[in-house]
């Protein structure tokens, strides 16, 4: 198992660097940076232009630069931002967390929710339980999750119970630290129900079409012949099987959890990742731009990794391969 | 004995048949074509260009076409409105029974290009000025809704169709040559694919933007965004494509090509691509989805087309604001056209996946 | 003359197909008497599976019994509720399937689904059904019982696959074990030592056998009497040696002309 654990990481390592090389890439595309900004401006000497350029050795070879850049990386030395006026890491590291934990909020949410939703579907086949709940993951699945943003909002606006995003309220500091949880909960709950809708939406179509896949194989037809009673067959024998194909899928969900998280972000003002990504592109803070970025791919091969290792812990068949 | 070679086109055309059976997606379907047609003729069918404003009717409210006048004369119309500001600073729209403005079919309006070939004046329908109509409400600006939402209709609708197209050639091609050739050249190619879906959509569209040029005019705006969304895309259906050009190299008829010398490039055109080719339009048809809601939510944010010119997604820009929502509720209209559109791609993309997927399984394809 | 184990009358099923209705099988009727194997032999898809799922009663919703009746030590289980037939499952029928591979649960040990019969038949404790699946896995020959608990399917070659899957199927002590096609997948070797490894049990453990196939060679090998199935129906039955030397219907002789090529 160890083994598969570390096979897995260093597997990911030359997508990481490749996902560093892409980033890499587009920050040479990028028309103009920052300092053309700072050559226009009177007060800024030449000098100084100068200075900075020579220490983000912006007159060196493009591959040096690309050398220099990755070092600095990995000294977890992401640049400056100019908007902010400090280094990346302090601003990163925050809405790092921040964003993690609406994306764990949601794969929460969304989980307990849809499995449940998916078994019962799948054990009411064609009935009208199945039939509504069809019909309401094909509406959840198709409504952009902005939509849902912009109405809980206004919702919330309507009936003052939940806060109008934000994390915070204005006067957090001074709540103990039960309230602050509380507090924070109550922040938590409209950007994760957007995000989550149509997560829960597609996860629990699949579930159902697992289940279903499940109870027509011949283990389950052995399984009562056996005697076994029905709910050990269900709920023991298929769906346990039910459940592998899902843990792939968590590892591809990951890619559109992020992306989602991030819209949510800044529609429901929550400081993440997503959120400040917006910020730098609409300031031109390129060092921002492309460190939000490496950190959105390393938050995805994070997620994949724990995927893959959550699927060969779950699925004997795949450890010994 | 070398099994005959199935066309592969004739099973899609099986398939479509089969699919005709399921009501709810040929209804779908008929959705997604009126949609289509409507954007296709958007300015014919709207009363105003989608520039055409007027402050005095800021955030006016849907209009009622009257039938009955006071007088209980027959004849569609709309009354004038004019607005007052309440205590709060908000205007209250009320109805002058004075003004009468009879509805007319085939108007003269807004000049535009039919077809973007033929000068035209005419409008499916319209009042004439001083009056307007608003079916649907107006913006701030005194905008028509109704007008914006079809002309949004466009590009929001076309942007998706146009990125896939090319997503898809990349794609096709890619996926096709990994597939078959194995080896080495599916490693790096699948590699690349990787590096591509490896950073989260949003933030790859959110970068790529960042690297687009400032000023742009309009065209080119939809240009660099039909750019941004094949880019994030052709990798995904890459691989798609690569799955089924595995399987499929083992066929009997590609051993059976190969045998009699055809070059792989042949083989690969003529024999695994066909192949490819209903399932293709599937995932064709479910990733559309995907970049029309991409497009909505950068036009939102107000990376993606700017004003004046309108797609959906940055009609709901206005109604970030929640004040908006509140007394102006028709400014979400887009959203309902949004969902419409990704909810009968997916219908009708499913249905199709349902039928295919037996056919699949049988070896019929 | 004793009392015959199992006994099927006039069992009529149909199928509920796209084209319309289709019935399986037409008045089929069948006994196994104790300690005995019989075989019941017929070409692919006549209908063999379906015989041996209705005893168990496992049929999905798409086949309906029209008529008929399966009268298991005198009760007729067609009439039996859903919690007396899964007392008898396992523990008075046990099944043993024609693809081990796929009739054990991927995910869980070998051991731990043998056990599953035991816990829910018996009420022994954990050790001692430790020590019952041991000595199951002896008894049908399997070497190093221990590491075999504990491994899963795919790990084991399909030889012991099938030997455990038959341990499943004796571990609560039935009277009457159903095989589908037990020996279809293996080879010649392997199909040669479950066939002792069968009329052993027979001797051992006093059990009925109701052998599905369609390879005569074991029926020939092992089945005391055998029905020949065809289109539904059973057209010849009778102790084996006879059936095969002298066999009265032109299908059963056919049926003997493809098998001694």
């Amino acid at each position: 198992m160890f083994n598969y654990v570390l096979r897995r990481i260093l597997v990911s390592i030359p997508s990481l660097l490749a996902m560093s090389f892409l980033t890499f890439l587009l920050i040479q595309i990028t028309p103009g940076n920052f300092f053309d900004a700072l050559k226009l401006d009177p007060q800024i000497s030449q000098e100084t232009i100068h200075r900075y350029e020579r220490l983000y050795h912006l007159d060196k070879p493009l591959w040096q630069q690309y050398l220099y850049w990755l070092k600095n990386l990995l000294r977890l030395d992401f640049g400056y931002s100019f908007f902010y006026n400090v280094p990346v890491k302090d601003v990163l590291a925050g809405r790092l967390g921040n964003t993690f934990l609406l994306s764990l909020a949601s794969l929460l949410v969304t989980w307990t929710v849809a499995l449940p939703l998916g078994i019962w579907a799948a054990l009411n086949r064609n009935r009208l339980v199945d039939r509504l709940l069809a019909l309401l993951s094909y509406a959840g699945l198709s409504t952009p999750s902005f939509l849902f943003g912009i109405l809980f909002l206004y919702a919330a606006s309507q009936t003052k119970i939940l806060p109008l995003g934000g994390m915070h309220s204005a006067h957090f500091d001074d709540l103990s630290s039960a309230q602050k949880l509380w507090d924070l909960l109550r922040h938590l709950v409209i950007p994760t129900l957007a995000i989550s809708i149509a997560s829960m939406a597609s996860l629990q179509r699949i579930m159902r079409g697992n289940m279903l896949e499940e109870l027509k194989k011949q283990y389950i037809v052995s399984a009562r012949a056996k005697g076994l009673p029905e709910y050990q067959v269900v709920y023991r024998h298929a769906l346990r099987n039910a459940i592998n194909p899902l843990i792939t899928i968590l590892g591809y969900e990951l890619s559109g959890l992020l992306s989602g998280a991030a819209l949510i972000e800044v529609i429901c003002n929550w400081p993440g990742l997503g959120s400040l990504m917006l910020t730098a592109v609409r300031a031109k803070d390129v060092y921002l731009v492309m460190s939000s970025m490496i950190m959105g791919g390393c938050l995805l091969i994070l997620g994949n990794l724990i995927a893959d290792i959550l699927l060969a812990w779950v699925d004997p068949r795949i450890r010994y391969d | 004995m070398i099994k005959a070679q199935e066309k592969p086109l004739s099973q899609f055309t099986l398939a479509l048949r089969r699919v005709r059976k399921n009501r709810m997606a040929v209804g779908c379907g008929v959705v997604l074509f009126l949609l289509y047609t409507t954007a296709i003729f958007a300015d014919f069918l709207s009363p105003y260009s989608f520039k055409n404003e007027d402050r005095s009717y800021s955030f006016c409210p849907p209009m009622k076409i009257e039938i009955l006048d006071d007088n209980r004369k027959p004849g569609l119309f709309v009354y004038g409105y004019y607005f007052q500001f309440d205590e709060f600073h908000k205007r209250i729209y009320e109805i002058d029974k004075e003004k009468k403005y009879p509805l007319k079919f085939f108007v003269q309006g807004d000049s535009y290009k039919l077809l973007g070939l033929w000068k035209c004046h005419r409008h499916l329908f319209g009042v004439e000025a001083p009056g307007r109509i608003h079916l649907w409400g107006a913006d701030s600006r005194g905008r028509d809704l109704f007008s914006r939402i079809l002309y949004g209709g466009r590009i929001s609708l076309s942007i998706g169709v146009v990125a896939i197209l090319i997503s898809f050639s990349i794609g096709l091609w890619v996926g096709g040559i990994a597939g078959y050739y194995g080896g080495r050249i599916d490693n790096f190619l699948m590699r690349v694919c990787e590096m591509v879906m490896i950073v989260p959509g949003f933030y790859l569209m959110l970068a790529l933007r960042a690297a687009f040029p400032e000023n742009l005019s309009s065209l080119e705006v939809y240009l660099w965004l039909v750019l941004i969304f094949s880019f994030i895309g052709w990798a995904s259906l890459a691989r798609i494509i690569r799955g089924m050009s595995i399987s499929l190299k083992e066929r009997e008829y590609v051993l059976a090509a190969k045998s009699l010398g055809l070059s792989d490039f042949a083989i690969i055109i003529k024999h695994i691509l066909p192949h490819t080719l209903s399932y293709s339009i599937i995932a064709v048809m479910l990733s559309i989805p995907g970049y029309i809601l991409g497009e909505s939510a950068l036009s939102l944010l107000g990376l993606g087309i700017q004003d004046p010119y309108a797609s959906w997604g940055n009609l709901l820009s206005e109604a970030m604001g929640i004040l908006q929502i509140q007394f102006a509720p028709w400014i979400l209209l887009p959203g309902f056209f949004i969902f419409l559109t990704v909810i009968c791609f997916n219908v009708v993309g499913d249905a199709l996946r349902d039928c295919l997927d037996p056919m699949f399984k049988e070896g019929k394809l | 003359m004793s009392e015959p184990l199992l006994s099927i009358h006039d069992l009529t099923i149909s199928l509920q197909e796209e084209g319309g209705e289709r019935i399986l099988l037409k008045r089929f009727n069948l006994k196994v008497d104790p300690f005995k194997i019989v075989a019941l032999v017929g070409l692919s898809g006549s209908g063999k599976t379906t015989v041996a799922l209705s005893v168990l009663r496992l049929l999905s919703e798409v086949f309906e019994i029209e008529e008929g009746q399966i009268l298991f030590q005198k009760a007729n289980l067609l009439s039996l509720g859903p919690q007396e037939m899964r007392r008898l499952r396992g523990k008075a029928m046990g099944m043993v399937f024609q693809e081990p591979l796929n009739a054990f649960n991927p995910v869980f040990p070998v051991g731990f689904q043998i056990g599953e019969v035991l816990r829910v038949h018996t009420s022994l404790s954990y050790q001692k059904i430790r020590t019952r699946i041991i000595q199951l896995l002896e008894m049908v020959g399997i070497p190093d019982p221990p590491r075999v608990m504990q491994s899963f399917p795919h790990q084991l070659s399909g030889g012991l696959r099938q030997r455990a899957m038959i341990a499943q199927a004796i571990a609560a002590g039935p009277s009457l074990i159903i095989a589908d096609e037990p020996t279809s997948n293996l080879d010649v070797t392997l199909q040669a030592h479950i066939m002792d490894l069968f009329r052993h049990l027979k001797e051992t453990l006093k059990i009925s056998i109701l052998l599905i196939t369609h390879d005569l060679g074991v029926v020939s090998h092992l089945a005391d009497e055998v029905a020949v199935l065809s289109e539904g129906e059973i057209i010849e039955s009778g102790p084996t040696s006879e059936i095969l030397s002298h066999p009265r219907h032109p299908f059963t002789r056919e049926l003997l002309g493809t098998f001694l090529e």
